[in-house]
């Protein structure tokens, strides 16, 4: 919250505040999750199935820590909060999309434009996007973290992770994952993001970057800021797609928006997870499964 | 009370930030990003923080060294950057110039900087044909010469810490 001069605490004999108590405050790995309502089910059992990836979110800490001792990168749009929420873990509009990115990349040479699309195409054992229960999601790869952590302390890193979790869960660590929290909370290799809906058409987005406590990433807040914040060199590429979008969804003669690459392949694991190739829309047909099932209170089929 | 050799070159100094300043202002305006580049030193600095304290450590909406400034340029004139097609058509304000010689040569410019943006196109666009105004209070560090050159540029936004929508253009 920007700080103003309302923001100072008010004064009581007690010197409580006397603000009224959020009905459930808990946590889980540090991260504080209040909710406002006397109803809905306890923190552990909504995370159960999405858990295990906030738990190798932190893990990529040598220490198992990660904190936000910096200030808020914060942008807004004039679109629909959901552009946002579905656009985290979309693995399939990159090449177009960051087009410009990747240039940059192959200019600097640190990696060439064929080089990116490879690793967004290939198919492997941790390569997928996938949609949770509860209308969670993710997008991971398998060799992630890149233009986001010094590639000059990368071998350091890794060597610390290794002495730390041993080489299996190390791999688990650096996979690249961008995990959605259903409705409006990310982790993100180098920040948490929060989605703030203002109005149908208006969006604001806080992100706050992230450090590994133990991990020596002086360029880590650099390289975030090449491609995320509204004067870097990615993000608004996204923004502007999602208001291009948003002008897109004022058109009543198309009432419907198509969400179905990789409906015929997706594959529901033993985990409850639907897992489809990294660029298809698995994620997405789960935010809007339980966006459906909220909005109308009433049971969708899983 | 000053010298009266003083006040000349007080003058002279005054007149040749105006100009810089002037200059670099026209050469946004026209899209002329490569020529901007070249009003700074090889070693400067181009930044727009959002906290009041210039630490690296926090985030900053720009943090360019002059590589970053270099890819910054590079993005908007050969690369398709999404943000940028259709591109922003700018007028950059510059007053309140306050002009002090430093001791180890170098000059200090404090000055205020409006830059009105619109990206043409259909009205029935979301983003486009939509004025903005953003405000800004700058400090220049620039080194005198044949010709003056910037070695850094600092610009603090009016509404740094809110949410800002896209700000790809060259403030």
């Amino acid at each position: 919250v920007p700080r103003s001069s309302r923001a100072t605490r008010p004064t009581s004999p007690t010197g409580a505040c006397d603000f009224a108590a959020a009905p459930h405050v808990e946590t889980y790995r540090g991260l504080v999750f209040a909710n406002l309502s006397t109803e809905g089910e306890p923190l552990q059992q909504r995370l159960a199935t999405v858990r295990r990836y906030i738990d190798a979110w932190c893990d990529r800490s040598p220490e198992g820590r990660v904190t936000l001792p910096v200030g808020t990168h914060r942008y807004e749009y004039p679109g629909n909060w959901k552009m946002q929420v579905e656009n985290g873990v979309d693995g399939y509009y990159g090449n177009y999309v960051h087009e410009s990115f990747a240039d940059l990349l192959e200019r600097s040479g640190e990696r060439t434009a064929t080089d990116i699309s490879r690793t967004r195409n290939r198919v492997g054992a941790k390569n997928h996007a996938k949609g949770l229960p509860h209308g969670d999601a993710l997008l991971e790869r398998e060799d992630g973290m890149l233009g986001t952590f010094d590639s000059a302390g990368w071998p350091e890193y890794r060597q610390q992770l290794l002495d730390r979790h041993g080489p299996e869960r190390m791999q688990e660590a650096v996979t690249q994952r961008n995990v959605l929290v259903f409705p409006n909370l990310y982790l993100f290799e180098s920040h948490i993001r929060v989605v703030r809906p203002v109005a149908v058409d208006r969006t604001w987005v806080d992100v706050h970057p992230t450090t590994l406590v133990g991990a020596s990433d002086a360029a880590r807040l650099k390289e975030h800021q090449r491609f995320f914040g509204p004067a870097s060199f990615g993000q608004p590429d996204d923004i502007e797609i999602f208001v291009c979008a948003q002008t897109g969804v004022r058109a009543g003669a198309a009432p419907w928006m198509e969400l179905s690459r990789g409906l015929a392949r997706e594959v529901v694991n033993e985990l409850g997870e639907h897992v489809g190739h990294s660029s298809d829309e698995a994620p997405q047909r789960a935010i809007y499964r339980e966006w459906r099932r909220r909005m109308t209170a009433q049971e969708v089929p899983a | 009370m000053m010298s009266a050799s003083a006040a000349p070159d007080r003058l002279a100094a005054r007149l040749a930030v105006q100009d810089l300043l002037h200059l670099e202002a026209r050469l946004l305006d026209d899209r002329r990003f490569d020529e901007w580049l070249d009003l700074f030193t090889g070693d400067a600095s181009y930044r727009l923080p959002i906290s009041d304290v210039d630490d690296p450590h926090e985030p900053a909406l720009i943090a360019d060294d002059r590589a970053g400034m270099e890819e910054r340029v590079f993005r908007l004139t050969r690369t398709l950057a999404h943000a940028q097609n259709p591109p922003s058509r700018t007028e950059h304000d510059v007053t309140n110039v306050e002009v002090r010689e430093l001791e180890d040569g170098l000059v200090e410019v404090l000055c205020h900087q409006t830059v009105h943006e619109l990206r043409v196109g259909d009205p029935f666009s979301v983003g486009l044909a939509e004025p903005r105004l953003l405000a800004a209070r700058c400090r220049y560090l620039v080194v005198p010469g044949e010709p003056w050159r910037i070695r850094s540029k600092t610009c603090r936004l009016l509404a740094r810490e809110y949410p800002v929508y896209n700000l790809t253009f060259l403030f």
